[in-house]
């Protein structure tokens, strides 16, 4: 049976042939997944089709003539487009230092659970809740906390804080990012923990006892062997955690309101200002084609990886 | 290296106490960490229950004096019980339809390895598609099949991205039960449907719980397709609890706050449940070890 899909990926007319009699001698495999394929090549491949077709055309949706301009869209997007250049920027930094942070303190914490102590199973499972809180919930909470008068976490460090000094935290640009970042890693550090956890617990045991024999210290036994196995787990990781930072909406959306001005203005939310606030359809899909392109590099990366890790 | 179990009985019982205190502070670290990470659900918790002066007080007041359910009145009559039978109707819909289809095409994955690695993975790499990026398509294709605005164009949508979830997870879970099993049953007779219902789908009970479940949240939490696929009449929890921004009514934390712990009671329910497996299934979706 494994056969027939290797044959099917190699799209020749012969192993066309052959597929199509595998299909009609057994048709049952596909028709399992017949259902799910329809419902996903509907709901993926042709929007995916028409976000380019869109992305050609300059296609407001106040206006009836929808003239086809070529790559105009994206011309405007790379050249001119400073707001765009804005939100790459904005989701860059947002990306960057919210991965640093998350996968920091989910390898420290990692590394903590990694021994004996009590309640064991359950106290993890309590770490992993934010995970499973609606990011909407958690952008509210963090408007809620943050907020200058009333917020409990502002009014906690504005008295910790010596002096005056009082930080405007969603008034300024910023703070503003401290506080979608520190949203953002409170809820996703426990999925970069669940990674790595299970990562270390997989580890083999008999190198650490010969480091043991041997007199290394924790740091050096964790320098050079648990590290360098870690590295493909650190690595799905990231690209995960990366994958789902380029999609940040909700979260902004409830906390800073992509503000002050369009300082965490995300390319995810200015694609939905474009879209539904300017009604600019044509000139949206172009940048929403263009995030999808890097998600896709970065989607076949993740899934190299982790096809290496099975036979590592 | 096997000098190593031969060590002197002074060392070894310095070594238990030491252990034990290791232990000890382990756990009071991990309690520590867990207590910091509930603030913010606590303060949500607990903001649904404060009065108005209570809740806009500054110091802030943690816990309510006179705990009142007026917040939780204004929030269900103040459009919170349409979104919450909108939430419920798409929620139970999109899971149903993943669930449902999620599970048949994971069975002919772990068994047939129908597609080979290239279907698997493209089905994978659905999960990461960003949504914002279909959020023009789809709503002009739901537009021109006349179902904006309403639950089953949301349910379909919520069907199809959530079916790599499904099939990933699922697919772990059959890859765990012995092929030997299906063979025999279907050596007794079965269909290879009859196989998957009757034998193989039992054993993986605790994975099609779990899953389901955390299915169920994820569509429950979901924000944006709900936002851009709706008009006015379908909104659900999420999308209500945003709109409390644009209106000219000053802060009313409380009632949003009830909306907001109303949000996170699917969640609640599951972490009381606490079941290992969650765990497993919750890793399973995203890194197949």
């Amino acid at each position: 049976m494994a056969t027939l899909g290797r044959q099917a990926r190699t799209a020749g007319p012969a192993s066309w042939r052959s597929w199509l009699r595998g299909l009609r001698a057994r048709p049952a495999p596909w028709l399992l997944v017949a259902p799910s394929l329809l419902l996903l090549l509907v709901m993926t491949v042709y929007p995916t089709l028409s976000t380019l077709y869109l992305s050609l055309h300059r296609w407001e949706a106040t206006m009836i003539d929808r003239p086809f301009i070529g790559f105009d869209n994206y011309a405007r997007l790379v050249s001119s487009d400073a707001r765009f250049h804005n939100a790459l920027v904005q989701t860059v930094i947002i990306v960057g230092v919210a991965l640093l942070l998350q996968v920091l303190l989910g390898f420290a914490l990692a590394l903590l659970f990694d021994g004996e102590f009590w309640a064991k199973g359950l106290l993890t499972t309590l770490y992993l809740v934010p995970m499973m809180i609606s990011p909407v919930v958690v952008g509210f909470t963090a408007r809620m906390a943050f907020t200058n008068q009333y917020g409990f976490v502002a009014q906690i460090i504005n008295t910790i804080l010596p002096g005056d000094t009082k930080i405007q935290w969603l008034a300024d640009p910023f703070w503003a990012k401290v506080v979608v970042i520190v949203a953002d890693t409170w809820q996703w550090t426990p999925f970069v923990f669940l990674v790595l956890y299970s990562a270390l617990l997989s580890l083999p045991q008999e190198p650490f006892e010969a480091a043991q024999v041997d007199g290394a210290s924790y740091w050096q036994a964790f320098w050079h062997i648990t590290l360098p196995q870690m590295r493909y787990a650190l690595l799905v990781a990231v690209l995960i955690r990366g994958l789902d930072l380029l999609k940040l909406f909700d979260v902004v959306l409830l906390s800073t309101r992509a503000g002050p001005g369009t300082s965490t203005e995300t390319v995810s939310i200015y694609i939905y200002h474009l879209a539904f606030r300017f009604w600019s359809l044509g000139y949206a899909a172009a940048a929403s084609f263009l995030l999808l392109l890097v998600v896709i590099v970065i989607t076949s990366l993740l899934i190299r990886t982790m096809g290496s890790t099975k036979h590592a | 290296m096997t000098s190593i179990t031969a060590s002197p009985s002074p060392t070894r019982a310095r070594r238990r106490r030491g252990r034990r205190l290791a232990v000890a502070l382990r756990t009071l670290a991990v309690v520590v960490l867990i207590l910091l990470t509930s603030i913010p659900t606590a303060w949500i918790v607990l903001t649904g229950f404060k009065t108005e002066a209570e809740y806009l007080s500054s110091p802030p007041v943690w816990v309510p004096q006179r705990p009142t359910l007026a917040n939780y009145e204004e929030m269900w009559s103040d459009g919170g019980a349409k979104a919450f039978a909108n939430s419920l109707t798409v929620t139970l819909g999109g899971t149903l339809i993943a669930v449902a289809g999620g599970v048949l095409a994971a069975y002919s994955l772990s068994r047939f390895q129908t597609g080979g690695a290239g279907l698997a993975n493209w089905i994978l790499s659905v999960r990461f598609l960003p949504p914002i990026a279909f959020a023009i398509p789809l709503a002009l294709m739901l537009q021109a099949l006349g179902l904006v605005d309403t639950h089953l164009g949301l349910i379909l949508v919520y069907g199809a991205f959530n079916l790599p979830f499904v099939i990933w997870t699922m697919k772990g879970f059959f890859d765990e039960v012995p092929t030997q099993i299906d063979e025999s049953a279907l050596i007794d007779g079965c269909t290879s449907m009859g196989a998957l219902v009757r034998v193989v789908l039992p054993l993986a009970a605790a994975g099609l719980v779990s899953t389901t479940l955390l299915t169920f949240i994820f569509i429950w939490s979901e924000f944006l397709f709900a936002l851009v696929l709706s008009q006015s009449a379908l909104f659900t929890i999420p999308v209500r609890l945003s709109q409390y921004y644009s209106e000219a009514v000053g802060l009313r934390w409380g009632p949003q706050a009830a909306l907001a712990t109303l949000a996170m009671l699917p969640m609640i329910a599951m972490a009381l449940l606490g079941q290992a497996f969650l765990v497993r299934a919750m890793s399973y979706g995203a890194l197949k070890e």
